[in-house]
């Protein structure tokens, strides 16, 4: 816990002033524009534990609230779309999950508020009721905005590296650590002779 | 393990290794700083521009087409009063407007045509023709995804060049002239 509050004292440079023994406000305001001590392993002077359980319960509060905004914050991206069964809301946010908000580069079509989204959720709502699978969705999103609006990259020669490269460099790192396990064991009785081997 | 290890080319394989991923870390970011992940490449280019029939920014009961548009070249420039970086662009398109030789078409984007007009009126109508596109329904054919933006379509309706954000006398003079002029070589032979 000492630890902990040790950590989060550069937060809280009011309370890092009292600590060193200023009461004045002034004092310790100015201080913070001016690069923070050390603060791991500050000695946490006596009496001030409370305040500072306080002030992590403040925190807590404040990353509480924050985390439950970025959720409503997609609840509110998710404009009232008339769909006709829970089925095709699942499929349809399945779809969208996948599907990148070209405006807003790390938001799912899915997730993001912007005006391009919600027209592209518009459009995709459409085409479900007119009966496409989500193939024929994606190729036509495909058409006009290019692979990049599929989360999932294709397979292409664009993509093998992607595709392929850490299975490569997976086996590779197999194939040497095997090479070296073999060299190992084979010579057993020299490495038992050895057994200060800093191998 | 010794004899192994004092093998000069297995003792500097880690270093290999190490060295392997540093470049492809530096190659990541060099790429990072030279590329904007944004500006995607059209799947459009090459391809037939989408037939598109939108109502004229100062006669709105009149349509402009695609097909009115066949037989020369032109270039749409997508543009919309609330979009900044368009005010940006907006004095390298007023001194281009009669340069570029080939028609320049305003296609209002997601816009009130009152503050379309509004917004020419103060800072100065760069185009020949505006189009407006209230609802967005035709920018997702032409997959627009955002403003500026600028194609070039040539005299047989095909898309030949995107360029995503502003057009500056650099992307003028690099990539759009020329590809005017190439036009231009074609209609003529």
């Amino acid at each position: 816990m000492k630890r902990l509050l040790a950590w989060l004292e550069p937060l809280s440079p009011r309370e890092r002033g009292r600590g060193e023994g200023t009461d004045s406000r002034l004092a310790s305001s100015s201080r913070v524009t001016e690069p923070s001590p050390a603060p791991a392993g500050h000695p946490l002077p006596e009496g001030e534990g409370k305040s500072r359980l306080h002030h992590i319960k403040h925190v807590l509060a404040a990353a509480l609230l924050a985390f439950a905004l970025t959720l409503s914050a997609s609840a509110f991206a998710i404009d009232p779309l008339p769909f006709q069964s829970n089925a095709e809301r699942v499929r349809f946010q399945h779809l969208t999950r996948e599907l990148r908000c070209m405006v807003c580069q790390d938001e799912s079509l899915l997730a993001s508020n912007a005006d391009f989204a919600r027209q592209l959720r518009r459009q995709i709502f459409d085409m479900m009721q007119e009966g496409k699978s989500d193939r024929e969705i994606k190729d036509w999103l495909v058409a006009r905005y290019s692979t990049f609006i599929l989360y999932d990259p294709p397979l292409a020669s664009s993509t093998i590296a992607l595709w392929f490269g850490t299975p490569a460099i997976l086996l590779a790192g197999g194939i040497v650590v095997v090479i070296l396990l073999r060299r190992r064991t084979r010579p057993a009785h020299a490495i038992a002779e050895e057994p200060g081997d800093d191998w | 393990m010794n004899e192994v290890a004092s093998k000069p080319v297995t003792r500097f394989v880690p270093l290999i290794v190490f060295a392997a991923l540093v470049a492809f870390f530096v190659v990541g970011l060099v790429w990072n700083q030279t590329h904007d992940a944004r500006f995607v490449p059209s799947p459009l280019i090459d391809k037939p521009a989408p037939a598109f029939r939108l109502p004229r920014l100062e006669h709105p009961t009149q349509f402009l087409t695609k097909a009115d548009m066949l037989g020369k070249p032109y270039l749409i420039n997508v543009f919309a009063s609330w979009c900044y970086a368009c005010g940006d662009e907006h004095p390298t398109l007023m001194a281009y407007r009669d340069k570029f030789g080939i028609p320049l078409i305003g296609y209002d984007y997601k816009d009130a045509p009152q503050d379309a007009r509004a917004w020419l009126q103060r800072h100065g109508d760069p185009y020949h023709e505006v189009i407006t596109d209230q609802s967005g329904n035709t920018s997702l054919d032409f997959g627009i995804y955002g403003a500026p933006e600028t194609y070039l379509i040539d005299a047989k309706g095909i898309i030949r060049y995107k360029h995503i954000g502003p057009l500056t006398p650099e992307v003028i003079a690099k990539d759009l002239e020329p590809k005017i002029r190439a036009l231009e070589q074609e209609g003529s032979t």
